[in-house]
């Protein structure tokens, strides 16, 4: 089933004032898709799953599930979430304490008042490995056990559209990449169309088919993690994605000749013929320049177009040393598996012209 | 250490007289009921063991105090389940709708639990001869049920307050209705809650007086506390025995109540009273 | 229908029971009350409205004067010394004894006692020729004290029967006040050498004083509307000494008097009304909806 948004938004009233959690969403999400809703905390995400749930109610727009609109303020429609046919996984799990594992998974059968509860009960629980565990209380099992009751009870009718809001950020890491895969996994194999938040985008990128990115109530960027990861339009969307995060610096564009040149403090790299375009948009000739950690490289003799700086900070990340340099364009992160290099050490930086990012400046923003 | 002593010797000479204090009423009552003769503290006079007082109140139909017994027990036990259920569904609503001016309900609700009986009570023995359902259950179980109703509220609101919202969250994507999420959700979740709150609502209404003293006539409806209070005997000197007798008879059930569920009648009543 | 109303309704509808229950029964009597008040209400006469006569006639009666000076009086001395006692049990429960669990679960008993079964006791107690109270009295060498044909001696005899039944609450409320006091403000006072007596006066009942206020302010509510106990102890003599306010309406009710025992139910109804909005007030309910 297909989901989409059309000028969704959602408005709260607190004694603070008005907030607007959601300020117009525009999204389509496809039959059987695996799609995430990514961002920082308060950003939105979690309204817009709890708007599909039918847990919360938008102040306007609309949603529909396949040709039936299940939410419009305007139209005065608004389905509940029993006439929704969707499952939802919580963070907290929310697995009901008095009944045991198998009284969980069949909950929503016995609301349904189903005839079959005993069969689809142990079949989902043997999907997911707790057919073991279904006299227990869920006091009495670990995190990891709780998760996967949870994502029983919620593909056990067999939902139209599978929701999970950050459901892995109360395990441990290891449990969590194990989780991860089963997620995905049971996905696949029940080609159900799934709506995931997290502000983790780890998770986001191994996960997701497609990745909707939030910002402060707004679609920033909606695109598969390789879009996202490589092709990022705003400075956001560059630093949210990627760990470490990419380097955004200020520049300047000018033109030499018949090639314009992007100038960073004593740096300088050459405008790639495909980002030829911006020069057109440029106010004033100022941009901001991301450039991931990886597409850096440094040298220990000044090179004309070098940028250089000193070592501030080495981080060990396993394979390789993530550096801090101080610059003249401001603290840059670069990824390197070279060890000679000391605290202190000047250094000089060249970038990967084909893997720079431009993007116009924004007032204010760095 | 000298402070070290001195405070233990203050604590167990306090903790003595704490419990005398307590206790020795209760003690001097169920000695009177078990004794031939009341004056037994007299010089002149001795203890006499005999169960006597206990066969003449349970077995004396003109006392009819196993009649009262029951009618506070039967009235007590419907009022205790009544207002608790029925106050769970406003406490659920409080807690868990978007209701404006609910925290103005709410404290409105605690002032109304605080009002003299004395100042109701006329108009409410009205409203009962009106419709004859003087000396029924129902004419003292109907105002019993209001009256504890403030208290069940108070307490469940904080136990409901405790429940994650994302069980009822989960709940209604399962597919629950609001009346469902809290028949099977809350309240069992919240059972321990809900426990000591119908145990407190069934203490008020058992030791309730004025009304019971208003509302009731006779043996019909007349609960124990107004039984006992009226109780004079026959014969001008004041049965003291037989008054001590049913008093220990009444006192008995309720004391065993709250020594088993003491933990919880101390939550439930710290809960209704302060918050901290 | 939209969503809004749907949710708004099924709150209404939840809390319509509750509603149903608390108006009919408690605020249309006390509105009735009210009313009555402001009519002559009697069996043997057609009733009328009188206006404010009913209040007026009050303010001119002694026996009315008489029962607010004694219920002030029983409120002034029963509940300080309740509050006391109940802070003295409750810093004792608040220790770490053997036998503490039997000792909390002791002080709950005469809570547990209806009033009107504990009035008997405290009569018997009271018995001028064989009871407890004058045993003890032979004991110290003092003759038999009338308790309950004198006026002091019913005094003292009804605020020690309340005091015994009321105690309790107080130290339960007074004991939840105190574990919830920071251990670590009584480590920090032991390390600056302050002995137990300069804890309690300088820590403990300092941090605790809103929660005693508090129960001040319930017990005042709870001791100004006393009923059952003085009703089977002493049915407000000897002489209507004791005679509680409610009690005093009580009386005109038993006649038959609807209209003036409405009067003075009325007038304490809104004495009672300002402690309780004061408690309401002191104990900051509410805040978990917020």
């Amino acid at each position: 089933m297909n989901v989409t948004f059309r000028r969704l938004q959602k408005t709260f009233y607190t004694l603070r004032g008005k907030v607007e959690a959601l300020k117009s969403i525009d999204l389509e999400i496809g039959q059987g898709e695996f799609f995430i809703l990514l961002g920082p905390s308060g950003c939105g995400k979690s309204t817009t799953l709890n708007l599909t749930a039918g847990l919360e109610r938008p102040t306007a727009g609309e949603i529909r599930f396949a040709d039936r609109i299940v939410s419009s303020p305007e139209r005065k429609i608004f389905l509940s979430p029993k006439e929704r046919n969707v499952a939802m996984v919580f963070q907290s799990y929310a697995l009901y304490p008095h009944l045991n594992v198998f009284e969980n998974i069949a909950f929503p059968l016995r609301i349904a008042r189903e005839r079959e509860i005993d069969e689809p009960v142990r079949n989902t629980a043997d999907m997911l490995g707790i057919d073991d565990l279904l006299e227990r209380k869920p006091a009495e099992l670990s995190g990891g056990q709780r998760q996967r009751v949870a994502i029983a009870r919620a593909l056990v009718r067999n939902p139209d559209l599978f929701l999970l809001d950050e459901p892995l950020s109360n395990l441990d890491a290891q449990l969590r990449t194990n989780m991860r895969s089963e997620i995905k996994r049971l996905q696949r194999d029940t080609g159900i169309t799934t709506i995931y938040v997290t502000h983790d985008q780890t998770e986001a990128m191994t996960l997701g088919d497609r990745i909707g990115l939030f910002r402060d109530g707004s679609l920033v960027q909606v695109g598969t993690p390789d879009d996202l990861y490589n092709r990022p339009q705003t400075p956001f969307a560059a630093t949210f994605i990627g760990s470490p995060p990419m380097n955004v610096i200020p520049s300047e564009i000018n033109k030499e000749g018949d090639a314009a040149v992007i100038t960073y403090a004593d740096g300088k790299s050459e405008l790639p013929k495909d980002k030829a375009w911006m020069l057109e948009r440029l106010v004033d000739r100022k941009a901001l320049m991301g450039i991931r950690p990886e597409h850096i490289s440094m040298v220990t003799t000044s090179e004309s177009i070098s940028l250089a700086g000193n070592i501030e900070t080495i981080e060990p990340l396993g394979r390789e040393l993530l550096y801090h340099v101080r610059t003249g364009a401001g603290n840059v992160l670069v990824l390197s598996s070279d060890e000679e290099l000391r605290l202190g050490d000047t250094v000089h930086l060249l970038f990967d012209s084909s893997h720079i990012h431009l993007f116009p400046s924004e007032p204010g923003a760095n | 250490m000298r402070e070290e002593r001195l405070k233990k010797i203050l604590l167990a000479a306090a903790a003595g007289l704490t419990s005398i204090f307590c206790l020795a009423p209760f003690i001097y009552m169920v000695l009177t009921s078990l004794s031939g003769n009341p004056d037994f503290l007299l010089p002149t006079k001795s203890f006499t063991l005999t169960l006597a007082n206990f066969t003449a109140v349970i077995f004396s139909e003109s006392a009819h105090f196993m009649a009262y017994l029951r009618n506070s027990l039967i009235i007590s036990a419907v009022t205790a389940v009544a207002s608790v259920f029925l106050a769970s569904l406003a406490a659920y609503s409080l807690t868990r709708l978007p209701l404006p001016g609910k925290t103005v309900l709410l404290l409105s609700i605690l002032a109304l639990s605080m009002f003299p009986p004395i100042s109701l009570i006329s108009y409410l023995f009205k409203i009962m001869s009106g419709l004859g359902w003087v000396n029924t259950y129902a004419g003292l179980i109907l105002p019993y049920i209001a009256w504890t109703m403030p208290l069940s509220l108070w307490i469940l609101v904080s136990y409901f307050a405790q429940v994650p919202m994302d069980l009822d969250r989960s709940a209604r994507i399962d597919g629950a209705s609001r009346f469902q999420t809290l028949i099977k959700i809350i309240l069992p979740v919240a059972a321990p809650g809900v426990f000591s709150t119908a145990l407190l609502v069934f203490i008020f209404a058992f030791n309730e007086f004025l009304f019971a003293l208003m509302l009731t006539v006779d043996y019909r409806s007349r609960t124990i506390p107004v039984g006992i209070a009226l109780f004079e005997g026959i014969h001008g000197q004041i049965p003291w025995g037989e008054i001590m007798a049913a008093a220990t008879i009444t006192t008995i059930p309720v004391v065993i109540l709250t020594l088993i569920f003491q933990k919880r009648i101390v939550q439930g009543l710290t809960r209704g009273a302060v918050k901290q | 229908m939209s969503f809004l109303d749907r949710e708004f309704l099924s709150g209404c509808a939840f809390l319509l029971p509750l509603v149903i229950f608390i108006s009919a029964l408690i605020l249309l009597p006390v509105l009735g009350t009210f009313l009555d008040s402001l009519q002559r209400d009697l069996p043997y006469l057609p009733t009328a409205f009188v206006g404010l006569d009913n209040y007026l006639a009050i303010f001119r009666d002694g026996g009315f004067w008489d029962s607010v000076r004694f219920t002030t009086l029983f409120v002034l001395v029963s509940v300080p010394l309740e509050v006391t006692l109940g802070m003295i049990i409750a810093l004792v429960l608040n220790e770490t004894f053997p036998g503490r669990a039997a000792l909390r679960a002791m002080v709950l008993i005469p809570w547990a006692i209806p009033a009107a079964v504990s009035g008997r006791i405290f009569e018997l107690i009271y018995n001028y020729s064989y009871g407890v109270a004058n045993y003890v009295t032979h004991l110290l060498g003092v003759g038999p004290v009338n308790w309950l044909g004198t006026d002091l001696g019913a005094f003292a005899a009804v605020v020690l029967a309340d005091v015994w039944k009321t105690t309790p609450f107080a130290a339960i409320i007074l004991l939840a006040g105190l574990a919830a006091i920071d251990e670590d403000l009584h480590r920090q006072a032991q390390v600056d050498r302050a002995n137990f007596v300069q804890r309690f006066f300088k820590i403990t009942l300092p941090v605790l004083k809103p929660v005693v206020v508090v129960t001040l302010l319930f017990r005042t509510v709870d001791a100004l509307r006393v009923f059952d106990v003085i009703f089977v102890l002493t049915g407000g003599g000897p002489g209507g000494s004791t005679d509680a306010v409610s009690l005093f309406a009580y009386t005109y009710y038993a006649a038959g008097d609807f209209g003036y025992g409405a009067t003075i139910s009325v007038l304490l109804f809104f004495v009672a009304l300002g402690f309780s909005l004061a408690y309401i007030k002191m104990a900051r309910f509410g805040e978990e909806l917020k």
